[in-house]
């Protein structure tokens, strides 16, 4: 098949970076801990006496964040910043690549790369459910519905190729390591923080009590920041409900925009750096 | 190639390099010689293009491969050998696994190593995969920042002579090096740079001890140590 060579180019560094990942220790025992999860949710769900199903979901979802946020700083945000502290970019932007196909490839094998864990996330988690959940009395499977798993893919893919996104837009300017992991960490952190912060600032006492600049700031702040709760898409999930499909629709898209806002500073920023 | 009046401000009111004039042919290797901090390594990040300079541009007649070898060069130490430079094949439009054998094959890295991780590589072996690297797709220029480094003697001597081979072919060579020998052995031409400027340029006939004194003398006098 002919290419042009940019997309050859994106297509070869893209393909480099998958394998560069996929053939490192800490992803592979990401993918093999996926299995642990669907075993520490049927244990814990084990502990409960009813609403075993919706406990299973819930623990599987705690999982797969906790998976995720593991790829997105010692695995994405750390090849990014290896590519600058040890200067591995000068080798292959000589190869000859411009700069901003080495963004979108970097970050296109980093999508794939997540991709790839997120299924084996979704595919561990569907068979314990389908094994374990499956086989208990209808009052025990309450919450459960195994459909909700491989929405539960979607749900965690959108959301972090945001998060993604975010650090190859620190990756674009930062200095190296340090810098990448905490402003990549601190968004995650407040993305997670803020909606319950905003949420009790609704109450009135609360709004009284609390300056008018301050509730205005962490508003601005939180508009900035990836929206990782996923408002009624992830509730739907967490508790087996039907999943309208105008919140599905709106949540990818505005994952999507994120991340296409996030890499088009990327690239703006990383074209005008002196490396 | 031509360096036209190129200039460098990483901070302003400091330059580190002021106002570089020069001209490659790619018939001749050349041999950039200067202390540490001379500027050497911005000058040839400009011209490969990992550093924009703040006034001056480098341009180049023909629309040739140009090939860098930074000094140092660190690879993706989860890949192997053969992975890295079947990558810059494939990025230089040639057949991968076939050339990336015959190239690590050249540098002198043995066949055991091709399939290993870099991860377990010494600092040799990852300087011959880094030249391996370079020379994939044939390219018009190579722009090498101590390419012997890491490399013992006779290592040395085997990545002089298949740096010679590819000019031969048709590949222009410009180098930057702190071993004066290397560069009276190789190049053709040595350009002495010194607080941001090429200060002399002078030709090698002899590839002799002799030139290599000669050159070392001039670069300390240049730099501001002797008392020449």
């Amino acid at each position: 098949m002919l290419r042009s060579d940019s997309t050859r180019a994106i297509f070869e560094l893209s393909r480099f970076t998958l394998i560069e990942i996929i053939q490192s220790r800490v992803f592979r025992l990401l993918v093999g801990g996926t299995l642990l999860i669907p075993l520490i949710a049927v244990i814990i769900a084990s502990l409960f006496m009813a609403d075993i199903g919706k406990v299973y979901l819930d623990v599987v979802l705690s999982g797969a964040h906790f998976a995720s946020m593991v790829f997105t700083l010692f695995i994405a945000a750390s090849l990014l910043a290896k590519d600058i502290d040890q200067r591995i970019c000068y080798i292959i932007l000589s190869a000859p690549m411009k700069r901003h196909h080495y963004i979108l490839a970097r970050y296109g094998g980093l999508s794939i790369a997540f991709a790839i864990l997120a299924a084996a996330l979704t595919i561990t988690a569907y068979i314990g459910g389908y094994f374990y959940i499956g086989s208990l009395a209808e009052l025990y499977q309450s919450g459960f519905s195994a459909l909700m798993i491989p929405m539960m893919f979607f749900y965690i893919f959108f959301q972090y190729l945001s998060l993604i996104s975010v650090a190859v837009f620190f990756f674009s300017w930062a200095t190296g390591t340090a810098e990448i992991l905490l402003f990549t960490s601190s968004v995650m952190l407040f993305s997670w923080a803020f909606p319950p912060v905003l949420a009790a600032l609704q109450t009135e006492e609360l709004a009284s009590q609390t300056p008018v600049f301050l509730r205005q700031l962490i508003e601005v702040i939180y508009q900035f920041l990836p929206h990782l709760n996923g408002s009624n898409f992830a509730l739907s999930i967490a508790h087996s409900l039907e999943i309208n499909g105008r919140d599905l629709l709106l949540y990818t898209l505005e994952h999507s925009a994120y991340a296409g806002i996030s890499l088009v500073l990327a690239l703006l920023l990383f074209k005008r750096r002196d490396l | 190639m031509e360096l036209i009046d190129i200039s460098k401000e990483y901070i302003q009111g400091e330059p580190v390099l002021s106002n570089v004039e020069y001209s490659l042919d790619r018939k001749q290797i050349y041999g950039l010689l200067g202390i540490n901090g001379a500027g050497k390594s911005t000058l040839i990040k400009i011209i490969v293009g990992l550093v924009r300079a703040s006034s001056g541009k480098v341009e180049e007649k023909d629309a040739s491969l140009l090939s860098f070898l930074p000094e140092h060069p660190y690879l993706p130490v989860d890949m192997t050998a053969l992975q890295v430079v079947s990558f810059a094949c494939r990025m230089r439009g040639e057949p991968d696994i076939e050339t990336a054998r015959t190239l690590l094959a050249a540098v002198g890295l043995k066949q055991e190593a091709w399939e290993k991780k870099i991860r377990t590589f010494s600092k040799g072996m990852c300087q011959r995969t880094a030249i391996a690297y370079c020379l994939a797709g044939n390219p018009g220029w190579m722009i090498l920042d101590e390419p012997m480094s890491g490399l013992d003697a006779m290592g040395r001597a085997h990545i002089l002579e298949l740096l010679k081979q590819y000019h031969n072919r048709g590949c222009g060579l410009f180098m930057c090096s702190h071993i004066v020998t290397d560069i009276a052995r190789l190049c053709d031409h040595v350009c002495i740079m010194a607080r941001g400027k090429i200060r002399e340029t002078m030709p090698i006939k002899e590839h002799s001890m002799a030139e290599a004194e000669l050159m070392e003398q001039r670069l300390l006098f240049w730099s501001g140590n002797a008392s020449l």
